[in-house]
């Protein structure tokens, strides 16, 4: 018995020292990031202020480019998100929507709003796709094409768009989600000035509770229900924090599926987004990145700040677990399927730096911490740990969770300044407070149930319910 | 104070620090083991709660600041935007100066810049005399500060100072840093001044990042003077590939009718596959009848990319007669390849033959039937 209680106390206190390792990599992962982060986007900034968007278009020669907008049962915002598509400000883009065998009216109202028309138009790559049903072209607006294809999910609709798109580069992009004017000259860019660029990402922000007028947000705001309220902060942290971060250290792992521009024939060459994982964004960017070092062939991903693409975030726990469950099992079949990368010094920094994050403590991440509160519990009610050791390691985390969260929200002081109100920016000061009191738990809670759901297995998108855009009356209707 | 001083002083700095630093570990090294944790937890902790504290009264303290000076802005640009309005809409033969504050001069340069772009003419002009009397001051930023902000001087001065203040914007075009480089570049790249072309062309290499289309965009700019030397570097093989492609490219944009022929030694050599195919498409666009022969000579061509673009060119300059070619092409593997052959034989005016292949069962009616959208409509 005495054994069994020695090597009981051994196992807690190892694992505690996991936990402790994990908590500290974690940690300094976040700092590193944040730091680099920094430094790009007070680069990023200067560098804008030194570019003449307008001249870029008139005189660069900028690519012709299709906008994929991939739709399934988008009846809500669908209309109202083509239309914003088609007011961009960029000298030559199509518009590809993709229905993806929605069962609501989202295809009436397409035909009926943009005055939809059957059309013929050839396919220029083969890449494995569900049957198209119908092609279509608006009668009036002859930039935009409307492909109606059987459900396949939307890895597949947005390979069927690369087999119709005939431009140099493709935007993939939400249906629901509204890109700023300039969205497209500034996530082109990158490709204007390394022609070695395959891909870049831009940065997704929260649309709730903002408000749209044709096409175009005119007030912007924090939004009511506190789960959006949260997201925003994570999603200031994961972009200006992460993502940029990450480019800086030239090792960007995942371009968000709602807004990304890719070079069409580098992705047709490694065989289009995946149809077997809910991460296709980031198998697609992991496949890129493995294609070109396995050929050693010169190449670029990017992530570029400013290029916003507004989406509608869930507001129910229910629809964000679902959300946060698929992303985990997304990251977890992306990393298993190319575990190979792992600690691979061909992969260079992406194989030895990049992929051990995202695999160490991104994927098997909640499956340290959550039991690591546990055992900790037990290990304080065993008397191995004090409980003042306890509560000062829980002190650290959590200021140092408020420290980074409001770190972005300074990164987004420092540059965009999106949020004009005075009162969002003390809310975003105190969300980087309270979230730290349920949200990050439940959080973790559902990243353990993405973690389990990929281990069993488990297939699918959850059900995501849209309520709309909130629109300003049309001043010029009037 | 003299080096051996400062030596001194340093030394001496050093131990102090050390002490320091032995007094701290010496004083963890006493301590138990879980005592020790918990102190530097404790410390932990103080140093972030200090250093989030620090964050937030500075991210306070940015807001009002970026607040009073957006206001600060937004109301000298009101008073400023009267007065240019009232200069602009006067009828006086000489434009008066303005008299700004010499902490505002940035800005209102800036704002001045802002500005013309939406002018032209007259009114530009009177925007370039009001910035003049503070233009110098830019020019001499042109060579300290951050590569960005001289990119964005490069810019302002091309704008309101061209061609004044063309020698530091030569001077910048020499420099080592990319971005200030490629601004300079832009600038010089003017149609009047066609004589930079030898300026620019040395530095293109430089340029190896930058898209094509950027580069050659930017050379065309120049227009129809610049040709001969586009065509001497286009046929200059100890150029690199990339700089006769932005040549040849620039040469297409600019119409000039003697690059076909340029075109035709570049291919008759078999270059570099995308060279050729730019080459291909000059050829297209100006070609004659006469390049037909070389033309069916490169639809076979082993690569994709010479393929497409021969179809292409064969389209522009071909007869009905070359329908034949066409149809092989249909049948290429490449869809791209089959897709220009599609639209070649519309282009020989062989619509006909492109409705039987749309109305039939041939694997690529579909391509016909899309051409013939594109041609008749919905």
């Amino acid at each position: 018995m005495t054994i069994f209680v020695r090597l009981l106390e051994i196992l807690l206190e190892s694992f505690n020292y996991v936990v402790l390792a994990y908590f500290l990599l974690l940690n300094f992962f976040y700092l590193l990031t944040t730091i680099f982060a920094f430094f790009s986007l007070r680069s990023y900034a200067r560098r804008m202020e030194a570019v003449d968007l307008q001249s870029l278009m008139a005189k660069a020669g900028v690519p012709p480019v299709t906008l994929f907008a991939p739709a399934y049962n988008e009846e809500a915002t669908c209309v109202e998100s083509i239309r914003a598509l088609l007011a961009l400000n960029y000298p030559e883009y199509e518009v590809l929507v993709i229905n993806d065998g929605s069962k609501d009216s989202t295809m009436e109202q397409l035909i009926n709003a943009f005055e939809l028309k059957p059309a013929a138009r050839y396919k220029v790559a083969d890449i494995d796709a569900a049957a198209v049903r119908g092609i279509y072209r608006s009668e009036y607006q002859p930039n935009l094409w409307v492909i109606d294809k059987e459900n396949g999910g939307k890895a597949d609709a947005l390979n069927v768009g690369i087999n119709y798109c005939r431009t140099p580069l493709f935007c993939a992009m939400d249906a629901d989600s509204i890109l700023e004017r300039d969205a497209l000259i500034r996530i082109v860019r990158p490709f204007l000035e390394d022609a070695h660029t395959v891909a870049a990402g831009g940065i997704i922000r929260i649309v709730n509770d903002c408000t749209l007028q044709r096409g175009t947000l005119t007030k912007i705001r924090l939004p009511k229900n506190i789960w959006a309220k949260f997201q925003v902060l994570e999603y200031l942290r994961a972009f200006l924090s992460g993502r940029m971060g990450w480019s800086a250290l030239n090792a960007t792992l995942i371009i968000s599926g709602a807004f990304g521009m890719f070079k069409r024939s580098a992705v047709v060459a490694v065989g289009g987004y995946a149809h077997d994982t809910v991460g296709e964004d980031m198998e697609l960017v992991v496949k890129l990145h493995r294609y070109h070092l396995e050929r050693k062939l010169p190449y670029t991903i990017s992530f570029v700040p400013d290029p916003v693409a507004w989406t509608e975030c869930p507001e129910s726990t229910k629809i964000l677990g679902r959300q946060r469950d698929r992303w985990q099992r997304g990251l977890f079949e992306v990393l298993s399927r190319h575990r190979v990368m792992l600690f691979n010094p061909k992969y260079g920094r992406i194989g030895m730096f990049a992929f051990p994050y995202f695999y160490f403590l991104e994927m098997l991440g909640p499956a340290i911490e959550m039991p690591g509160y546990i055992t900790f519990l037990i290990a304080v009610i065993w008397g191995s740990i004090s409980y003042t050791y306890m509560a000062a390691f829980f002190v650290v985390a959590f200021v140092f969770g408020v420290t980074l969260s409001l770190f972005s929200v300074a990164l987004e002081e420092l540059t965009f300044r999106r949020y004009p109100r005075t009162r969002d920016l003390f809310q975003l000061f105190f969300l980087a407070i309270i979230e730290n009191f349920g949200y990050r738990q439940l959080t973790i809670y559902w990243r353990i149930h993405g973690f389990i759901s990929a281990l069993r297995k488990v297939e699918g998108w959850g059900k995501m319910e849209r309520k709309g855009f909130a629109t300003a009356p049309d001043e010029s209707s009037k | 104070m003299n080096s051996e001083q400062f030596v001194k002083y340093l030394k001496q700095f050093l131990a102090f620090l050390k002490g320091l630093g032995d007094e701290f570990f010496s004083y963890f090294e006493k301590l138990p083991r879980l005592e020790m944790a918990l102190q530097i937890l404790i410390l932990t902790v103080v140093f972030l709660f200090v250093l989030t504290v620090i964050i937030a009264v500075g991210v306070v303290l940015l807001r009002m600041k970026n607040n009073l000076i957006s206001k600060k802005y937004s109301r000298l640009e009101k008073s400023w935007e009267g007065q240019i309005m009232e200069i602009l809409s006067s009828d006086e033969g000489e434009t008066p100066s303005m008299i700004i504050k010499r902490k505002d001069i940035s800005f209102f340069v800036q704002y001045l810049y802002r500005f013309a772009s939406r002018l032209r003419g007259q009114e530009l002009q009177i925007i370039k005399d009001l910035a003049q009397p503070y233009l110098a001051s830019i020019a001499k930023k042109l060579k300290r500060g951050y590569p960005e902000l001289r990119a964005r001087n490069i810019n302002i001065l091309a704008t309101l100072g061209f061609p004044e203040f063309i020698d530091p914007i030569i001077l910048a075009l020499q420099e080592d840093v990319p971005i200030v480089k490629m601004a300079a570049a832009r600038i010089l790249a003017h149609a009047d001044y066609p004589e930079h072309i030898d300026l620019i062309l040395p530095e293109l290499s430089h340029f190896d990042e930058w898209s094509m289309n950027f580069l050659s965009s930017m050379l065309s700019e120049m227009g129809p003077p610049i040709a001969p030397r586009l065509r001497e570097e286009l046929l200059n093989r100890e150029a690199s590939v990339r700089v006769r492609i932005a040549a040849a490219e620039a040469l297409r944009h600019i119409g000039d009718l003697a690059a076909p022929d340029a075109a035709v030694k570049v291919l008759e050599a078999g270059d570099d596959p995308e060279l050729s195919a730019t080459c291909l498409k000059i050829l297209r666009d100006m070609g004659t009848h006469r390049h037909r022969p070389l033309l069916l000579d490169l639809v076979v061509s082993p690569e994709e990319i010479i393929r497409i673009h021969a179809l292409s060119a064969l389209g522009s300059v071909g007869l009905e007669s070359d329908a034949s070619i066409m149809l092989k092409g249909l049948d290429d593997p490449s869809s791209w390849v089959a897709l220009q052959a599609a639209r070649a034989l519309h282009q020989i005016k062989s619509t006909q033959l492109l409705e039987e292949i749309a109305a039939s069962d041939h694997f690529r009616a579909s391509i016909a039937q899309q051409i013939l959208t594109e041609v008749n409509g919905l």
